[in-house]
């Protein structure tokens, strides 16, 4: 026999705990914002397009699955498979999809760049001369190490917008520069972010005033940022106390005047 | 707990719910009934009757549609009513994992038994069902008619007032149900209640005081069972030597006075009465011979 | 709470972590699981550098993840639908033991469960960074690079977090057993109801953008409002491998979401498991 009222108890009591469940929800939604927030400055979401390229991969439940860090790191392994059989499109495409996983490891940026930058440009070489019956020109050639190396170029200075204050991304994109582009004053600009950045290196500024003064003639403008860097350091309370630092400082300066300037300026010794 | 009853049911009624639709299968219909303490309480009725429905509300493991249900005057249900009650299932299945001595202080500590009391308590219940010796083995390793006593054993650990069987000795040997019925005349001197479901209508109509009888969730009949089986308009005498002289003369002399001879027979005993004695006697014969050889 | 319903709930839950501790499934799951950690010691062939301790940390913290949820899933399913289908739990709930201490009772049994499996976890990560770490630590020193970073005292802080993850994904199992009627529904709705709470997030980011349409962005906000969000507790590599670590809001935000979750869970499913018919 039908009877509704035999229904409604069992649906009710489902009902309420929906209604619970979302309640619940929204008011511990509050409680977990501050982690919420975090994780979404540092772990930034997928945009849709990136979210169509890696569907085609595969990937897309163990990336979903809480296993991001896990999944770009063997799409990397992948990648260096891809890489000893001189694989562009594999190895691009597995080198990208890692960094799209885990864009918070730098070392996937500045590794990608590289293969991409030094590497790529010889294998096509290598295929388009079908195992040395066909001769690529020289100007092909360059024109293709331009093409890699700008390629490589612009996922750096991404990397570079991502981690502005890691300065081995600009040293990775100043020696691209000069090695690849023969760009004096790109490969310049490169080594004096990377001496200005947060987590400076200190040679980069050095690389910068020899860049300034002797490739690119200009030996006074090179002397004078030079000593006005080391000022700067000098003011810095975090090297306060750093007596080595100053010592390698007022070494390098002694090297640049000597080269730029025979005649010692009294000043350069405060 | 002041009620002369250790159960009473009132009005009860149980419907299923079949499907989403909301059909219903009324299991238990308008269900009164009152179980006197210190009795032994038949709950009999054929499969599908409403028996292990009822049973299932008692302990509140399923709710009642209408209707009210008291243990010793708490609302049937609760933790409190649970607490004067043991029960064995039909068909018992205890944690494999767990010896038999574990299992037994595992439902001990969950019933309430306290810490000083639990290792009497356990041993006593043991013994009272002969798994003493097959205590350190694991359940996994028990045979139907041990998991039946070990499940008696849980079921009586912690000493309540009320006791409810769901068929006790099904799978269990003759000699083995009779102990168990021992067992259960010896609750019901020290004052405990015990109701039984069983389909060996035999043992039931050996132990029990009362009995009820469902049959498609109602109740067709309830009372002591004396009262039950006996055909008031007949009466039987029982005698011994009786010659065919007397046979005659007993015959004419019931006659002349309005009464009919029905029947003249033999009194016979249960199977189950006769394999039990049998045994017995079997079992004190080899007990002389091994003493006679000595 | 009286203290006999302590001490039923105590016994309950050392019956079910007893039970669980000694089911083959366990330890066939903890071997895989340090399997897959220990595997990323393996990656020294590939010459990462200091990057190596990611790898490491990585494989260990997605063995945690992945195999500490198919723990918490199954282990709380089969645990608790072995009762209802062996019908051990007629003979348990007709003593006197209320519904909430069974369920409670069950849900600490299987958390402690999984406490000791992060914990044993936790342990081979810890053993295999610190093996591996001061070879690199040598290494970037000779070739000039950043020192890498190790923080065990933030692995232990990471492994907490995992537990109250799982205990969270526990507790949701069980709500779903509460009332499901089979074995089968039972994992397959918690496993996706675990995978719809791991994607949350980054659903939510990809479908409340401006250019969305607004009630696609008002459906993403409102769902991620109302699914946990397990997400939260992915904050391995900050603990454990950055100097910085992570800020002290985060983790304390973390933790005391998965605490409260996790109750709130449970009397839903003592709500629903009250008018189950045994």
């Amino acid at each position: 026999m039908k009877d509704s009222g035999i229904i409604w108890p069992w649906l009710r009591r489902r009902i309420i705990a929906v209604v619970m469940l979302c309640v619940a929800g929204c008011a511990l939604s509050l409680v977990g914002q501050p982690a919420a927030d975090w994780q979404r400055t540092h772990q930034p979401a997928f945009r849709s397009e990136e979210l169509k390229g890696i569907v085609g991969q595969g990937v897309l439940l163990g990336m979903f699955g809480g296993l991001r860090s896990i999944m770009a790191d063997m799409s990397w392994v992948r990648a260096y498979s891809y890489w000893e059989k001189r694989d562009r499109a594999g190895s691009e495409s597995m080198m990208r999809l890692a960094i799209i996983l885990d864009p918070g490891n730098i070392y996937f940026w500045i590794n990608a760049a590289n293969i991409i930058g030094y590497d790529q440009a010889h294998w096509e070489i290598a295929a388009r001369e079908y195992g040395g019956r066909i001769k690529v020109q020289d100007s092909v050639k360059q024109t293709l190490y331009r093409e890699y190396a700008e390629n490589a170029l612009k996922l750096l200075d991404d990397c570079i917008a991502r981690f502005p204050d890691d300065s081995r991304a600009y040293i990775y994109a100043a020696q691209l520069t000069r090695n690849k582009l023969n760009n004096i004053p790109m490969e310049a600009e490169y080594y004096r972010r990377a001496a200005e950045c947060k987590n400076r290196v200190w040679f980069a500024g050095r690389i910068y005033a020899m860049i300034l003064g002797e490739d690119m003639g200009k030996p006074e403008e090179a002397l004078e940022w030079y000593r006005d860097y080391y000022r700067r350091i000098l003011a810095d309370k975090r090297y306060e106390n750093r007596p080595d630092l100053r010592q390698i400082f007022q070494e390098n300066l002694e090297d640049l005047e000597e080269r730029f300037s025979p005649v010692p300026v009294g000043d350069s010794k405060k | 707990m002041n009620s002369e009853y250790a159960i009473e049911i009132k009005g009860l009624t149980k419907d299923f719910r079949t499907g989403l639709r909301g059909v219903k299968l009324r299991a238990v219909e308008d269900l009164t009934l009152n179980i006197p303490r210190n009795t032994i309480y038949g709950l009999l009725g054929p499969n599908g009757s409403g028996k292990s429905t009822t049973l299932k509300i008692l302990l509140g493991l399923i709710p009642a549609t209408t209707g009210t249900c008291l243990i010793f005057g708490n609302p049937a249900g609760t933790a409190k009513a649970r607490s004067h009650v043991g029960f064995l299932p039909e068909a018992p299945y205890f944690y494999r994992h767990l010896s038999g001595r574990e299992l037994v202080r595992f439902y001990a500590r969950v019933a309430g038994v306290s810490r000083n009391q639990l290792d009497k308590q356990v041993e006593e219940a043991l013994a009272l069902v002969n798994m003493t010796e097959a205590a350190a083995r694991r359940v996994g390793t028990y045979s139907k008619g041990m998991l039946q006593r070990i499940g008696l054993a849980q079921a009586i650990v912690h000493d309540p007032q009320l006791v409810i069987l769901d068929e006790p000795t099904a799978g269990v040997d003759p000699l083995g149900a009779a102990a168990i019925g021992e067992i259960l005349l010896a609750m019901k001197k020290r004052g405990k209640t015990v109701i039984l479901c069983s389909h060996l209508l035999g043992q039931v109509e050996e132990l029990c005081d009362r009995v009820a009888i469902l049959n498609k969730g109602k109740l067709i009949l309830e009372g002591a069972v004396e009262e039950a089986l006996a055909r008031r308009e007949q009466q039987v005498l029982t005698v011994e030597k009786l010659s065919d002289e007397t046979r005659l003369a007993v015959t004419s002399a019931l006659e002349s006075n309005g009464a009919k001879l029905v029947e003249i027979a033999h009194p016979r005993i249960s199977l189950e009465k006769l394999f039990v004695e049998r045994l017995a006697i079997s079992s004190s014969e080899k007990k002389d011979e091994v003493s006679n050889d000595r | 709470m009286t203290d006999s319903s302590l001490l039923r709930v105590r016994w309950i839950a050392g019956n079910t972590f007893v039970e669980a501790l000694r089911q083959r499934f366990f330890a066939f799951l903890f071997l895989l699981a340090a399997g897959l950690a220990a595997s990323g010691m393996l990656l020294r062939t590939f010459n990462f550098g200091q990057s190596e301790l990611k790898f490491i940390a990585d494989f260990g913290f997605g063995a945690m993840f992945l195999f500490g949820s198919i723990l918490a899933i199954v282990m709380t399913v089969q645990l608790f639908f072995s009762e209802l289908d062996n019908r051990t739990a007629l003979t348990l709930l007709a003593k006197p033991v209320r519904r909430w201490e069974f369920v409670l009772g069950k849900f600490l049994g299987i958390w402690t469960l999984l406490g000791v499996f992060i914990a044993l976890l936790g342990v081979v990560l810890a053993v295999m960074l610190s093996i591996r770490m001061p070879e690199l630590v040598e290494s970037a020193s000779r070739n000039g690079e950043p020192l890498p970073f190790l923080n065990l005292k933030g692995l232990g802080m990471f492994c907490l977090l995992q537990w109250f993850r799982l205990g969270v994904v526990a507790a949701l199992s069980l709500m779903i057993c509460s009332f499901a009627q089979t074995f089968l529904y039972a994992v397959i709705v918690s496993a996706m109801g675990i995978l719809l709470c791991q994607v949350q997030s980054a659903g939510v980011s990809a479908f409340s953008k401006p250019d969305q349409e607004t009630w696609v962005r008002t459906l993403a906000n409102g769902v991620g409002k109302v699914i946990p969000d397990l997400q939260l507790f992915d904050l391995g590599v900050p603990l454990v491998l950055s100097p910085a670590g992570a800020p002290q809001s985060a983790v304390l935000s973390a933790l005391g979401y998965g605490a409260l979750y996790m109750p709130v869970l449970l009397f839903i499913t003592v709500f629903l498991f009250s008018d189950r018919e045994i």
